[in-house]
Formats: C-alpha cells, sequence, structure tokens
C-alpha cells in the first residue's frame, strides 16, 4: 500500500463533508477507522522506505519516508486519533460540526509524519496549524477565540521563520529533500554560517508548535479554553506529529552549536514547565503546564542528538501522547459531572468513581516517571543518555522530575481523600463505556510497556536508529546515485 | 539587492508585530513579513539573463541559461497559504469584536483572561 493514501483519504473526504453536511459525521468515523486500520496493517509490513509522489524520482520530487520511527508514531497517533474522535461522537455534535477540521487535521499530521521534504512538510505544518487554529476556537465564549488568535499570529510567525530557513538551505544546497540535505551538510558541502543560520530559523519555526519555551506562550490558554475533544486531539495527537517533525529536520540539518541551544532551551522548558504546573489550581492548567515540560523533555534529548538520547526522546514522547488522552478525558469527565475541576471539587473523586482513580493513576504515575510504569523506562534512557552532554543536565532533570512527581501525587491525593461518612457513604459515579474501554486499553499498555522486558525495547531503538542514522544513509545513497 | 531589500520587509513586518495593538494592523504586518519572505525566495532562484524555464520555439534549446522554477512554485504555494490564514485571522477578529466589542490587544488581554 502506498501510504499517500493516509493523506489522501481524510482529505478527499474532507472535500466531500465540506459539501454535503449530511454525510459529515460519517465521513469523520469512516476516515479515523480507515487510518487507524491503515496505519498498522498498512504501514508496519511495508518493505520499502521510500514513495515516490507524481512520478518524480526521490531527490527531484517530493517523497514519503517510511522508516521504522514513522512505523511507530503512525499507528499510534492514528489510534490516539480515532479514540478521540469515538470518545465524543455520543455527546454533543462537536465531531459533527466540525468534522471538516477533524478530517483536515488528521491528513496533515499524517503528512508531517510521513513527509521527507522540507517544503511539503511547511505545507503540512502550515494546514495543521490552520485546522489547530480552528480547533482551539471551538471552545465556548469569546476566551477559546481570543486564545486561538495569539496561537495564530505566533503560530503564522513560526512558520515564516521555517519558511525563511527553508529558503536559505535550498538556496545554498539546492534541494529540499531532507536525506539529501542531511548528507551534504555531514559531508561538509554547505558553508557552517549557512546551516548556523537556517537552522536557528528552523528551530524558532518549529518551536512553537513543538512547545519550545520562548515560543510557547499560547499552550495553557489554547488547551484550557477549546472545546473538549478538540483539546485531546491538540494534547495528545498533535505534540506525536509536531516534536517528531523537529527531531526529523533538527537531526537531520542542525548545526552542531544549534543543537546545543536545542538542550538549553529544551531543559529550560522543562524547568519553567514544571515550576508553573505546580503552582496550578485546576487540573486542566497542571495538565497543560505539564505538556510544556513533557515537551521540553522530548526535545532536548533531540538536541544531544546519540541514538540513546533519541531513544529516551521517542519513549517519553509515546509516553506522553498515551497519558495525557487519559488525564484529559478524565478531566473531562469531571467537568462533565462537577462544572468545575479544581482541588476542592476533585476531593474523592477517585472514590466516588475508582475506574477513574485507578486509571488517573497509572497515567499520572507514567507521565512523572515512576518505576513499573512506561514513563519510567523513558526518564531512565533520558538520564543516562544526558550524561554525556555534562553533569548538570540529569541533575537539572532530576530535580524537574522531583517537582513532577510532587505535584502529581497531590493530585492523586485529592483524588482519593475520604470525604463521605458511614451514615452518608460516597455516591457512586459510573463513567461513560468509550472511556472504560480506551482508559483500560491505554492503562494496559502503559503497564506492559513498564514491566515488559528489554526485547520490547528493540523496536524504540530501532526508530531511533532510522532517525540519528537512517535518514542520511538514505542521503548518501542518493547522492551516490546521481 | 532584493534580497536586503526583503529582509527588510520582513524586519518592518516584524517590527509591526511587536509595536502594534490593533489586531487588523497585526494581521497586516504578518502580510507585510511574508511578503518579504517571498520577495527572497524568489530571490533564490533568480539567474542573471535567464529565460523563463520553458522550452519552446523561441527557447528551444536546453542548454540556454534559465531561471529555477522552484522558488516560484514554492511562492505561490506560500502565497495561497497566507491567504488562507489572512482569511481565518480576519474571520476570528470578527468574531472578537462582536463578543468583547474592542480589537485592541491590551484590553483583550486583561479583560476576560483569567490570570492565576
Amino acid at each position: 500500500m502506498n501510504p499517500v493514501w493516509l493523506i489522501a483519504i481524510p482529505l478527499a473526504l474532507a472535500f466531500v463533508s465540506a459539501f454535503w453536511r449530511i454525510v459529515s459525521g460519517w465521513a469523520l468515523i469512516i476516515a479515523a477507522f480507515f487510518n487507524a486500520f491503515a496505519g498498522v496493517f498498512g504501514v508496519i509490513f511495508l518493505t520499502a522506505t521510500s514513495f515516490s509522489i507524481g512520478g518524480w524520482k526521490a531527490p527531484y520530487g517530493i517523497n514519503l519516508l517510511v522508516n521504522d520511527a514513522t512505523k511507530l508514531l503512525l499507528p499510534i497517533s492514528n489510534i490516539l486519533f480515532l479514540f478521540a474522535v469515538l470518545s465524543y461522537l455520543r455527546k454533543g455534535e462537536e465531531t459533527t460540526k466540525y468534522s471538516v477540521v477533524f478530517l483536515v487535521a488528521l491528513a496533515s499530521l499524517n503528512g508531517i509524519l510521513l513527509t521527507n521534504d522540507l517544503f511539503n512538510l511547511f505545507v503540512f505544518l502550515e494546514i495543521a496549524g490552520i485546522s489547530a487554529y480552528l480547533l482551539a476556537s471551538t471552545g465556548e465564549g469569546s476566551d477559546s477565540k481570543v486564545a486561538s488568535f495569539k496561537y495564530l499570529m505566533i503560530g503564522s510567525v513560526g512558520s515564516l521563520l521555517y519558511l525563511l530557513g527553508v529558503a536559505i538551505l535550498y538556496g545554498a544546497a539546492g534541494t529540499l529533500n531532507i536525506s539529501e540535505l542531511a548528507a551534504r551538510v555531514s559531508s561538509g558541502q554547505i558553508s557552517g554560517d549557512v546551516t548556523l543560520v537556517s537552522s536557528l530559523l528552523i528551530v524558532a519555526g518549529l518551536g512553537v508548535e513543538s512547545k519550545l519555551l520562548p515560543f510557547n506562550g499560547w499552550v495553557p490558554d489554547v488547551l484550557t479554553k477549546s472545546s473538549r475533544v478538540a483539546t485531546l486531539v491538540l494534547a495528545s495527537v498533535y505534540p506525536l506529529a509536531m516534536v517528531y517533525a523537529f527531531s526529523k529536520v533538527i537531526l537531520a540539518v542542525g548545526d552542531d552549536r544549534v543543537l546545543n541551544l536545542v538542550v538549553l532551551l529544551g531543559i529550560a522548558t522543562v524547568l519553567v514547565g514544571e515550576v508553573i504546573a505546580f503552582g496550578q489550581k485546576s487540573l486542566r492548567r497542571t495538565l497543560a503546564y505539564s505538556s510544556i515540560a513533557q515537551s521540553g523533555l522530548a526535545i532536548f534529548l533531540v538536541g544531544i542528538g546519540s541514538v540513546e538520547a533519541v531513544t529516551g526522546s521517542i519513549m517519553l514522547l509515546i509516553n506522553n501522547a498515551l497519558s495525557k488522552f487519559m488525564l484529559f478525558s478524565i478531566d473531562d469527565q469531571v467537568i462533565d459531572e462537577a462544572g468545575r475541576d479544581d482541588r476542592d471539587t476533585l476531593y474523592g473523586y477517585g472514590r466516588k468513581s475508582p475506574i477513574v482513580g485507578v486509571t488517573f493513576v497509572v497515567s499520572a504515575l507514567s507521565i512523572a516517571g515512576m518505576p513499573l510504569f512506561f514513563g519510567f523506562r523513558g526518564k531512565l534512557n533520558a538520564i543516562s543518555a544526558s550524561f554525556e552532554a555534562s553533569l548538570a543536565v540529569p541533575v537539572l532533570i532530576l530535580i524537574a522530575a522531583a517537582i513532577e512527581v510532587t505535584y502529581y501525587f497531590r493530585w492523586i491525593f485529592t483524588f482519593f481523600k475520604p470525604v463521605g461518612t458511614v451514615q452518608a457513604p460516597e455516591k457512586r459515579i459510573l463513567p461513560s463505556v468509550e472511556f472504560l474501554a480506551f482508559g483500560l486499553v491505554l492503562s494496559t499498555v502503559i503497564v506492559f510497556l513498564g514491566v515488559s522486558s528489554g526485547e520490547a525495547f528493540t523496536m524504540f531503538e530501532r526508530a531511533a536508529d532510522s532517525l540519528v542514522n537512517g535518514v542520511l544513509a538514505i542521503g548518501k545513497a542518493i547522492l551516490g546515485g546521481m | 539587492m532584493i534580497q536586503y531589500f526583503s529582509m527588510m520587509l520582513v524586519a518592518a513586518g516584524l517590527y509591526g508585530l511587536l509595536s502594534q495593538k490593533n489586531l487588523v494592523k497585526l494581521i497586516i504586518s504578518l502580510n507585510i513579513a511574508e511578503i518579504g519572505v517571498n520577495l527572497f525566495i524568489v530571490s533564490i532562484g533568480y539567474v542573471e539573463g535567464g529565460a523563463a524555464p520553458i522550452l519552446s520555439s523561441v527557447s528551444n534549446n536546453s542548454s540556454l541559461l534559465f531561471v529555477d522554477p522552484l522558488p516560484q512554485a514554492l511562492v505561490l504555494t506560500s502565497i495561497v497559504i497566507g491567504v488562507g490564514v489572512t482569511a481565518l485571522a480576519l474571520s476570528l477578529i470578527v468574531s472578537v469584536s462582536k463578543s468583547r466589542g474592542t480589537i485592541d490587544i491590551s484590553e483583550l488581554s486583561s479583560g476576560g483572561g483569567d490570570r492565576e
């Protein structure tokens, strides 16, 4: 199967549902199911790595890259997207009303994960950006519109800078193919000044969407004020694609000096995110700032750039997507029932609804990096890989992890604080069927990856290896064949 | 020369983004910066004395000096994207000004935000 169908089917259905409103809800479901199945069964068994579009051979036309990293991230992001859509199918009309936006977002996220062309990546980033602005504006009231406008301004300036960086690289190298650029940069054909300027611009551009520190002012408002299903997609699927795009481009064309800067900015993002998350009073804001911190963790490892570091980055990225999906849906459950999600409302919630409580504990502990959960493996990898950068890096990461563990434990204690008495026991609350199914599946995956033996982790290492060395090898083959 | 000019446009646009408070003026500044970047991309493909990259009865020799057609295609795409983003931003401004009654960004930030 040519992976371009993953982009083409949702895009075609988006056109259909834009003009034919009656089928729009069905179109979204069909596309989400198709992408989830095709992402799993159509992509994992592909043996070829490069697929050309429109009959142009690899360095001249756009080509799609299916390597081990894509094979890992594509199924996960498509399945999470399907879960997000299914979770809100029965509640309200958000998914039907905005189905065109969701379809375009699905197509562009797959495009970001697949493409191996810098300008094509820009186009997909812009499409994903535009659908993200629209998703961010779906909340009630004008607050979400203001948040979306700010997001739009920051995002557009970011992609403008990215485009400028790409143009400078194209002017020097004469190609837009990421693999070929990687080969040309590593063999020293491009002057160091050019790669310095262009990769600085690219870091600034992609840093907006991947929530790097000076460019992430939009995150808290967008994640707290947009509608619930939009938040679920923006908080779990988007970071996967965006941080993957960041690492793909920066590992290929990044200058060493800029990689050092990425390490610095990533660590600053982690520390600032965790400290602000610590002081938040509402669960949703805590989760939003925790998203920033998790992105910072994944990004500073890309700056270190070794295979071990990128393995940790990919693991933390996946862990963040799975756990944030559950945490945000738990927060939705709470808001559905109580209307608020501050500490007072949440007291004893885990006792009223044990299943919600347990899934909250699993995902919160996994994000915080406790042993027996997937996040622990990721953080272990991250810390052991960061020793090679400098001794200060693992120390700072451990401090941040301590802050993170503290505030997640505070929320867990809030969840399980006893409120009822013997005379008046707590009222039981049953979560929805969708939440039960998806929560159990994702918790099982997190616990399974947390306790399984080392064999299961070779796939993460292979994914990292295909990003660090594989892209470059393809580029060398292209250069040799020209 | 045109490249310096396009960078000046980008700088002017960024200055506008930092200094203006009216939402519509922010969009205009963004567009100015976008035009600067687009001009820069076109200028990359420019070749002194190059012909249009089309084989025709006038220029039928493929060893002629041609300008690079790729940047022109890129600019066309990026202009279209810029128009889309501008339209979306303007529609958001309409929605914000209807509900809040102002398009001044400092009033919007202090008015309804729940700073914690």
